[in-house]
């Protein structure tokens, strides 16, 4: 399981209060000045207190929702599974854990549970998926911006994105499903195993039969 | 090794045989799912399995010939070893799939499966080929409906050890004959599955999967729905959907696998007043509101959603969910231990440890027992404010009427005791390597129980014993404890006639 320290190394989710926190000496002058520049250019202030969406996980979300509820974030994953349409938009689940990277079939490499988010964004946007990650798929590698919800007022209490925008970053592909010699061979193994064991349950049910006729032939005579 | 004993092991493993047989036979269903999905791999896992498995039960079933009657204790001790190696042979396909990091994990899956737990832990289930998906499904089916049921209905009929199977695996008899009684069950659950699919089919098309798929998610759903299971296709369970209507229709098939078939079969032939009289279905109707009551109380004091309708619609989902044993999920495992508060958890472990009706699928203690014993309860309250020359009788209504006895009363007790010493038993072992008391004491009841929700203890890298101990909670609880310790009385007295 991926410590919480790491996200800095990823640059994936900064908490807000972390981001809000940094660098609290050198910023005086900075807003100093930056209130300067708002006293005389007004219109730079809308465009300034923006912040930019951070990149969040799903063990992040999990973890620190309340940090991020109501938040616009970034988040990157697999999509995995189906899309749901719903009128003009629709749901889809984004999967953030090891085997969206890597896949378990190639990769041969147990990570525990999947883990991601369902997504609710516009048709026009889930369109864009050309492919999901199902059995001998790997599916669409995509970014979605949106705004969390820890609990959703629209969806009954989920724990959910609405993304206002899709962006494919790397088409799916098809996964080997070929298996190797060594099932092959189990297999014969196998198949000759069960035809020795139906032996003696085969000579028996002939002798039942046997005896059986010889029975209905003594009653005949 | 004795002549008596001898016979008792070649009486017993001729039966665990023929279960194994079965089992093998019903791969023949997945490795089809395997065959029409074009999933090879999955298929040849499968071939190898059934050939492993039907090769067993071959060779014991014809090398081990039965001698003598059965008895009552070797009845037992036939479910118990049967439903061992149930979980063995039904984890090998799984295993061999790659999806699990030991064949341990494998067996957890196939118990969790067989006694309807729902708890897993498997690796990537989002990549899980349709063939391996259904199997983990039918299992589910098989364990629910009880997979020696099943022997015992189509194999055995007329065979004087098919009422102590029957029995051991914690069923009653619908109709007088247990043989009988095990079709109905299967007839019914059949019939069931046929409509549960189509409308749930149909439900999931119009939330927007395509065809193909919403059947399959509608059976596998069904399966573990009605069999109080828990599995799903996907690993984020039911809020992978995020549809009321889905939630809804689940749960209804978890409200039908909760209840008494033998009460579902009185509704069937035209008298819908049983449900009403019964004792087990409105002390089941209380309980449900008493914790519905609790865990919304509990939702509400810790702010877990932001308004009523949210709260109703999780918190009544995830009760009827751990009430009736089956263990899906509208929340995230981890958000539940973090955000439900203490006393909506607390509320949900009471309604796990209690369970749905006998003779259902459901796990726990069951509504029954609780029935009686807050009868019993009721009825001595009285008789301490009576005269002492006063005689009270206690009478209640459960298929017919009945005069409460003391020996029910102690049976309802013993049975109770028995599950509170083995959810005490997994919340112990949860404390001993660490886990918090909540946690430990829902996970421990989530598995004897056989409901599967979890607030993330669950996992494949918990420790082994813990797995084990698990494994043991669900087996003995699915069977009502009682089986599995005569299997082990049986056993000690098989070692001590060999000494």
């Amino acid at each position: 399981m991926r410590s919480l320290s790491d996200r800095s190394d990823t640059g994936a989710a900064l908490l807000p209060s972390e981001r809000k926190g940094r660098g609290k000496a050198g910023g005086s002058c900075l807003a100093f000045l930056a209130a300067l520049l708002l006293l005389f250019f007004p219109g730079v202030k809308a465009a300034g207190a923006e912040e930019a969406p951070v990149r969040v996980d799903t063990l992040t979300l999990q973890e620190h929702w309340e940090e991020y509820d109501g938040e616009e974030v970034i988040f990157v994953g697999e999509a995995v599974g189906d899309v749901m349409v719903r009128g003009d938009h629709a749901w889809v689940t984004l999967n953030d854990d090891h085997y969206s990277r890597r896949a378990l079939r190639e990769a041969g490499e147990l990570r525990g549970g999947n883990s991601g988010i369902g997504v609710w964004l516009p048709r026009r946007e889930a369109e864009k998926i050309g492919r999901l990650g199902r059995y001998g798929s790997m599916g669409d590698r995509v970014e979605v911006r949106g705004v969390f919800h820890a609990d959703c007022s629209q969806h009954g209490g989920d724990f959910d994105i609405h993304a206002t925008s899709l962006e494919v970053l790397e088409r799916g592909r098809d996964l080997n499903d070929s298996p190797d010699s060594g099932k092959y061979l189990a297999t014969v193994f196998s198949l000759l195993f069960l035809v020795g064991a139906s032996v003696p349950l085969y000579l028996r049910r002939m002798a039942e039969r046997r005896s059986a006729r010889a029975l209905l032939r003594e009653d005949a005579d | 090794m004795t002549g008596t004993t001898r016979r008792d092991l070649e009486n017993i493993f001729h039966y665990v045989g023929m279960v194994l047989m079965a089992l093998g036979y019903c791969m023949a269903l997945p490795l089809a799912v395997c065959l029409l999905s074009r999933e090879w791999e999955p298929a040849l896992d499968f071939v190898i399995s059934m050939g492993v498995t039907v090769g067993v039960g071959n060779l014991l079933f014809s090398f081990l010939r039965p001698r003598g009657r059965v008895t009552w204790n070797q009845g037992l001790v036939i479910v118990s070893l049967s439903w061992l190696a149930a979980m063995a042979f039904s984890a090998l396909p799984l295993y061999l799939n790659g999806h699990f990091s030991s064949f341990l994990d494998a067996c957890f899956e196939t118990m969790s499966g067989l006694a309807t737990t729902g708890l897993t832990l498997i690796h990537d289930l989002d990549h899980l080929s349709y063939g391996m998906n259904f199997w983990r499904h039918l299992i589910m089916f098989l364990g629910g409906q009880g997979i020696v049921v099943l022997v015992v209905s189509y194999f055995m009929a007329g065979s004087s050890v098919a009422a102590q199977m029957y029995i051991g695996e914690g069923r009653e008899s619908i109709v007088p004959n247990v043989v009988e009684s095990s079709r109905f069950i299967w007839k019914v659950s059949v019939a069931y599955l046929a409509a549960g699919t189509v409308s749930l089919g149909v439900c999931l098309m119009l939330q927007g999967m395509a065809p193909v798929r919403s059947f399959f998610h509608a059976a596998c759903l069904f399966m573990a729905g009605f069999d109080t299971g828990g599995f799903t296709p996907q690993a984020q369970s039911v809020l992978y959907y995020h549809s009321l209507p889905v939630e809804l229709i689940t749960m209804v098939f978890m409200l039908l696998g909760m209840l008494n078939f033998a009460v579902q079969y009185e509704v069937w032939r035209g008298r819908p007043r049983e449900l009403f009289k019964n004792l087990e279905t409105r002390t089941l109707t209380f309980t449900l509101l008493a914790t519905l009551g609790l865990v919304l109380s509990g939702l509400t004091l810790a702010g877990t959603f932001g308004g009523f309708g949210a709260d109703l619609r999780r918190g009544a989902y995830q009760l009827v969910s751990g009430h009736s044993g089956t263990g899906f999920m509208t929340v995230y495992g981890p958000q539940m231990g973090a955000r439900w508060g203490d006393l909506a958890l607390f509320a949900l472990i009471i309604a796990m440890g209690l369970g749905g009706c006998s003779c259902s699928t459901s796990g726990a203690i069951k509504a029954i027992r609780v029935g009686l014993l807050s009868r019993d309860l009721k009825q001595r309250v009285k008789k301490a404010l009576s005269p002492p020359s006063v005689v009270l009788v206690e009478r209640f209504h459960h298929i017919r009427e009945y005069v409460m006895s003391n020996e029910m009363v102690a049976t309802a007790l013993m049975v109770t005791l028995l599950y509170l010493g083995l959810y005490l038993l997994g919340t112990l072992v949860g404390l001993f390597y660490g886990y918090g008391l909540t946690a430990s004491a829902f996970e421990s009841v989530s598995a004897a129980g056989n409901v599967g929700l979890t607030t993330g203890v669950t996992s494949y890298n918990m420790p082994v014993l813990m797995k084990i101990i698990y494994i043991f909670e669900m087996w003995a609880g699915r069977l009502e404890v009682l089986a599995v310790l005569s299997m082990f009385a049986y056993l000690a007295s098989v070692f001590r006639r060999r000494r």
